[in-house]
């Protein structure tokens, strides 16, 4: 394709000219089945298709994961055993102290049977020994005791 | 089928200045049809523009077969976008059309050096003697050949411009709408990259130009 080269000087409208013969040179390369093999490839393109991202395992990422998991582990420990050092005593030491609270009624009943059966200590003991969690002693109806009248 | 200017034809008909800005009065009505598919809509756009694809493609020192693949990528391209609606008709096609011949040849010659990169380790671990890509393929016209030599040392915004104006065909108002410049900056670059090109081509010739006329 020969352009217009008004604005060059004659010098340079010279070799803009030698150009475009280098151009029609180029142009003239390709056979004579170039257009029907440019508009078939125009004729027959398609859109491709959108690309899904695809997850792929890597040795960098599953190490990743498993050391989050160790880390959530170790962590969730740490909170389970602190959970359960602040609230509840552990189902050993429950026992451990009804048993000793257990002892110390029976001893008090055989000290004075009469002043610790009107005060529900009886009743008492039979709920702490069926108890599956510790019991108060304010379930004791201590307003029935006249400890003065015991000592 | 035939490109009506790819003959090489010489004669003075050729040099007349032509009209590069409208290739073709019915663009629009071209577009068109291409949008709705019409297979002959297709065939026109394609004979107006696949050879001067093609030939940018080869200004860009590409082998023939590279050219052609970059030629009938830039058409399926335009094919799906144009299909799509997403060529919009206020801009310029033929620049829009360069542009994505642009970004073609500019993934072939990454393709194509990655491609020569391995060829040369194999060719001086067999100690065999190699071609360059870079080398201009010989013609029988030597002062064209000179002038791909010297062309092929330009620096390569030089070489666009001279690609672009000469070898695509394009006007300067659609090479300046193409590179995002004024029509006045298009016209100094290719200023700038011919008379580099005649400095190469004529060394230690000073002499300096006539004023434009």
């Amino acid at each position: 394709m020969t352009t217009d080269h008004d604005n060059l000087t004659p010098r340079e409208r010279a070799l803009a000219q030698s150009l475009d013969r280098s151009a029609a040179s180029f142009r003239a390369e390709p056979d004579a089945g170039f257009e029907s093999r440019v508009l078939a490839a125009a004729m027959h393109a398609e859109p491709e298709p959108p690309v899904i991202a695809t997850i792929r395992p890597r040795v960098h990422s599953l190490l990743g994961v498993a050391a989050a998991a160790v880390v959530l582990l170790a962590f969730g420990a740490v909170a389970l055993v602190s959970m359960r050092g602040a609230g509840a005593p552990p189902a050993s030491a429950v026992v451990a102290q009804s048993e000793d609270v257990l002892d110390d009624i029976d001893a008090w009943l055989a000290l004075d049977d009469g002043v610790f059966r009107r005060a529900n200590l009886t009743t008492f003991r039979a709920e702490l020994e069926s108890a599956d969690t510790p019991v108060s002693f304010d379930d004791v109806g201590q307003s029935d005791i006249d400890l003065e009248e015991w000592m | 089928m035939a490109e009506p200017r790819a003959s090489g034809n010489r004669d003075r008909a050729d040099q007349r200045p032509a009209a590069p800005e409208s290739p073709t009065p019915d663009l629009p009505s071209l577009l068109a049809a291409a949008r709705r598919g019409e297979a002959d809509a297709w065939a026109s756009l394609v004979s107006i523009y696949a050879r001067r694809v093609y030939a940018f493609a080869r200004s860009k020192r590409l082998r023939e077969d590279e050219a052609e693949e970059v030629a009938q990528s830039v058409f399926a391209t335009v094919s799906i976008k144009v299909q799509q609606g997403a060529y919009d008709e206020r801009g310029s096609f033929e620049a829009w059309l360069f542009q994505i011949a642009a970004n073609r040849v500019r993934d072939a010659l990454r393709k194509s050096r990655r491609a020569h990169a391995a060829m040369d380790a194999f060719r001086d671990s067999a100690d065999a003697p190699g071609r360059s890509h870079a080398d201009a393929e010989p013609t029988d016209d030597a002062e064209i050949d000179g002038l791909r030599r010297a062309l092929a040392d330009l620096p390569e915004p030089d070489r666009e411009i001279i690609g672009l104006r000469h070898h695509a065909g394009m006007s300067f108002k659609h090479i300046a709408a193409m590179l995002g410049v004024p029509v006045g900056t298009a016209l100094a670059r290719h200023h700038r990259a011919l008379k580099k090109l005649r400095d190469s081509l004529e060394p230690g010739d000073n002499t300096p130009d006539e004023t434009n006329p």
